[in-house]
This record gives C-alpha cells, sequence and structure tokens, in this order.
C-alpha cells in the first residue's frame, strides 16, 4: 500500500518535515504502508528521510518537488495526505481516496482552514495539523470517510445561457419560473394564467397554455437553440371557441 | 469665476454618472418589480447567433476550478472563447490547452491574452496602485477590442479589473456584458476581497457554500459544481 503526499504548486516547509521523520514512517509502516511518495514543491531540500531500512521502518521512499500528473500518482496511492489547497483537495476527493489534508499554520489570512475543517466536519476528510500528522496516522481516522459526490457544473452553463439570451428581464423570469413550474410538476405545458385588464379597467383572467417564443420552440433554454432567431413573442394554445379568443 | 463654472459642470457630470451607474448596474435592478418597467413599440425578433465567452484565469486553485467550471459549458453554444490570464502564469496556459481540446469536435476558436498582474498576494497597496493600473490599462484594450458576450470569473484578482472594464462598457451604452461571478469553493464562511467587490456589481452571484448564501442574500447557493 502506498501514501502520496502533496504540497501543491509552492512549497510547505512543515508538512515535509513532518512526513520525513521517523516516527511517521513507523506509523505508516504499523498501519500497512509501504510506499511514501512526495511531492516536495520548493520545499525539496527540506526532505530529509532516513537513509538506513530500519530507521524508515521498511517504506520504500521516492521524492521529487513537482509533476505534471498529479492525478496519475493520486490514483496509485491507498492514501493521500495533501495541503489545504482547492486544487489537491478536489482531486483528492473525487480521486475516492482516503484524504488527510493538512493546513498550513504559516500561512497568512488562512482562509484554506475554511475549507479543510468543513470537509473535516462533514466527513469527507480528516483534518490533521503537520505535528499530529503521525498519530492520525496511527489512529486511522481515515478509513472511515463519506465518498464525495460527483460534480455537476451544468448550473453554470445554464446561468450563463440565461444571462446572454439578450432578451427581455420579463422573458428570463418568466423561463425561469416555466422551467421551475416544469421540474416541480412534471408537466410539459403547465397552465399558466394570463390577466388582462379591458380599455374600462375591468380585469379578466383565464388559463392557457403556453408553447413557447417565436423561434424559441417550447420553452427550453436549456437546450440548444432549436432555430437561428428568437423572440419575445410568446405564443400559448387554447380551446378555440371559449370566452378566452373573443376577449384577448 | 471659471473654477466655479468647472465645478458646477463636474457636479452635473457627476450627478448623471450616478443616474446612470442606478440604471446600469445589477444590484440596483433586480429590486425593481418588472412590471413598473413598461415596454413601449414592438416585439422584438433577433437571430441567436454565436457568443463570445470570456474566462478569467488567475493562479493555481482558482484555475483548476475553473476549468472544472468550464466543464458545464456547451462550447457549440460559444464558439469564440477569450481567456485572459496573468503575464507570469505558465500554467493556466497548459490547462487551456487541454480544456479546449476536450471535444473531438471543433468547436470554434478560442484566444488566449495576457495581463499584467493587478496585485500580487500581500503586496503593499501603495504600489498596488500602479500595478492595478497597468493592468487596467491593458485589460481595457483587450475588452474594448473584443467585447465579449459574458464574462465568467472566480476570484483572481484580475477578474476585478476586467469585470469593470466590461462594467465601463455597459455604462457608456456600448454593449451589456453581463457578468457571472463564482466564489471560490474554498469559501465556506467568508468572501474573498474580489467576491466581495464583485458582489456588488455582478448579474449573477454564485457561493458554493450555504451560510454565505445567508450572509450574502443576491447570491445563490449551488452545491457540487466542482
Amino acid at each position: 500500500m502506498s501514501v502520496y503526499v502533496t504540497v501543491g504548486s509552492t512549497g510547505f516547509d512543515e508538512l515535509v518535515k513532518a512526513v520525513c521523520t521517523q516516527e511517521f514512517m513507523q506509523a505508516l509502516a504499523s498501519q500497512g504502508f509501504q510506499r511514501l511518495m512526495v511531492q516536495c514543491g520548493s520545499s525539496l531540500d527540506l526532505f530529509t528521510p532516513p537513509t538506513t531500512r530500519s530507521e524508515s521502518f521498511g517504506i520504500s521512499i521516492e521524492s521529487f518537488d513537482y509533476t505534471n500528473w498529479p492525478q496519475r500518482l493520486i490514483e496509485q496511492a491507498d492514501l493521500v495526505i495533501c495541503h489545504a489547497g482547492t486544487g489537491s483537495i478536489l482531486e483528492a476527493l473525487h480521486s475516492g481516496k482516503p484524504t488527510i489534508v493538512v493546513v498550513n499554520p504559516s500561512l497568512m489570512d488562512n482562509h484554506q482552514r475554511e475549507i479543510a475543517e468543513e470537509l473535516a466536519t462533514e466527513g469527507y476528510v480528516v483534518e490533521a495539523k503537520p505535528d499530529l500528522l503521525a498519530k492520525a496516522i496511527l489512529q486511522g481516522e481515515y478509513t472511515g470517510l463519506r465518498p464525495y459526490p460527483a460534480a455537476d457544473p451544468r448550473p453554470i452553463g445554464e446561468i450563463i445561457d440565461q444571462e446572454t439570451l439578450r432578451d427581455p428581464e420579463w422573458k428570463k423570469e418568466f423561463v425561469r419560473y416555466i422551467d421551475e413550474e416544469r421540474k416541480i410538476s412534471k408537466e410539459r405545458f403547465p397552465a399558466m394564467a394570463l390577466s388582462t385588464v379591458d380599455l374600462d379597467g375591468r380585469p379578466s383572467v383565464r388559463m392557457v397554455s403556453p408553447r413557447g417564443f417565436v423561434g424559441d420552440g417550447f420553452l427550453k433554454i436549456s437546450q440548444k437553440d432549436t432555430g437561428q432567431w428568437t423572440s419575445d413573442i410568446l405564443t400559448f394554445c387554447t380551446h378555440a371557441q371559449s370566452n378566452k379568443v373573443s376577449e384577448l | 469665476m471659471a473654477l466655479r463654472l468647472l465645478l458646477g459642470i463636474c457636479t452635473c457630470g457627476a450627478i448623471l454618472l450616478f443616474i446612470r451607474l442606478y440604471y446600469v448596474l445589477p444590484i440596483f435592478s433586480q429590486r425593481t418589480r418588472y412590471a413598473s418597467k413598461r415596454r413601449k413599440g414592438k416585439a422584438s425578433v433577433h437571430q441567436s447567433k454565436g457568443k463570445m465567452l470570456c474566462v478569467v484565469l488567475g493562479s493555481g486553485g482558482h484555475t483548476a476550478e475553473m476549468m472544472r467550471l468550464l466543464q458545464g459549458i456547451e462550447f457549440d453554444r460559444y464558439m469564440e472563447r477569450l481567456y485572459i490570464v496573468s503575464n507570469n502564469d505558465t500554467l493556466s496556459l497548459d490547462q487551456i490547452g487541454m480544456v479546449e481540446k476536450h471535444g473531438n469536435i471543433y468547436n470554434g476558436e478560442y484566444y488566449v491574452e495576457r495581463v499584467p498582474r493587478s496585485r500580487d498576494v500581500g503586496q503593499p497597496w501603495t504600489s498596488t496602485l500602479i500595478s492595478a493600473a497597468n493592468c487596467l490599462r491593458r485589460a481595457a484594450a483587450i475588452m474594448f477590442d473584443y467585447k465579449p458576450d459574458v464574462v465568467l470569473c472566480n476570484g483572481p484578482g484580475n477578474c476585478v479589473i476586467v469585470c469593470l472594464v466590461a462594467l465601463v462598457i455597459r455604462v457608456l451604452g456600448l454593449k451589456h456584458i453581463p457578468i457571472v461571478y463564482v466564489e471560490s469553493f474554498a469559501r465556506v464562511r467568508t468572501l474573498s476581497l474580489s467576491g466581495k467587490i464583485l458582489y456588488l456589481l455582478a448579474d449573477r452571484f454564485i457561493v458554493q457554500w450555504p451560510m454565505l448564501a445567508h450572509k450574502y442574500p443576491h447570491a445563490e447557493f449551488i452545491p457540487h459544481l466542482v
């Protein structure tokens, strides 16, 4: 079994120093690990592992500064120890490997702590300080972690589509409501109440079935445009013999 | 006498500018009822041709997240992509190459433009004024030239400058360029500095943790984007 340690695109002195101690090696060996790979970044010269086999408790050790293929190395590992940078954390989370996140205490404005603590609280990762890393390994908390849900960035695509529609605000709002209604009621053509006011000021409401905007087809923004043209002319369907038609 | 005239003109100009900003900035328009905007005249029909998406890339973590977000956008609806990267950011260039070659279909074109960094982490504010002005000059040249259809950004310092330029273009009435801002996955309880600024300027402000949506009512909470 192997462990992969990554510090990200800069350096992380405390972590690099913590993973070359005998205490750490012993902790790894006791949990059945045999191989240790450390991506040190700019802290490479601080990585001074034990030289003899007995001092390193039989762990075979590799180290380097940077890699072009972090994902490949994560795939090969059985445990990932990473700094609390977003890129590394996301790679580790989506790899499905048990992960220990280490926050860098010497970074100013430590918002990295927020994400490490939150994910640890929710049970997706273990959070540990560099000097307590060996202990975290010995306690084996990394074995009972929750799998992280798969990502779905499509809502961003939809939002960008909505914003670039170059349509009047009412149309964007209208389509948003219809889309929500479709999700809730599972109706393809939800009914809508269409109200008008006549010249004497008397209001009137009738139910009709909206069928999309001229050019856009059936009100689906998130699909590809059905044609080359779009408009703000709303079409709808209603009973031909009802009062509505003469009123409208 | 001449000074008073100048002062008068400046005051009028400032008042007009603020009025224009009130009508243009999204944070004000969200509050108005749509029914009160009375549209005169005929219906509008327009061609929905290919659009240009502008993506602002920053250092490391931001780029990694942005590449994941881009997976959710269909490139054949945005046949032109404009990537704005910092001068010294080589990592992003590789990432752009990867995400652009992702599909087998040739999905339009992409452009990469570089800007000087507006501010390094921990840079003193006095020198920041100069570097930001530098960045602004280059960003303005790029944005006025390309005039993208939408700007997508997620936090690096450069994005504030780029979005400011987009806003100027909107205020001048040249083109309506909406700004979509996605706060970083790392921001659970607090907004980044860019986020705090762009919360007031963006058309859509997305956060990835619920606590932020409570603190900032205009924000939209969407989990599991990355």
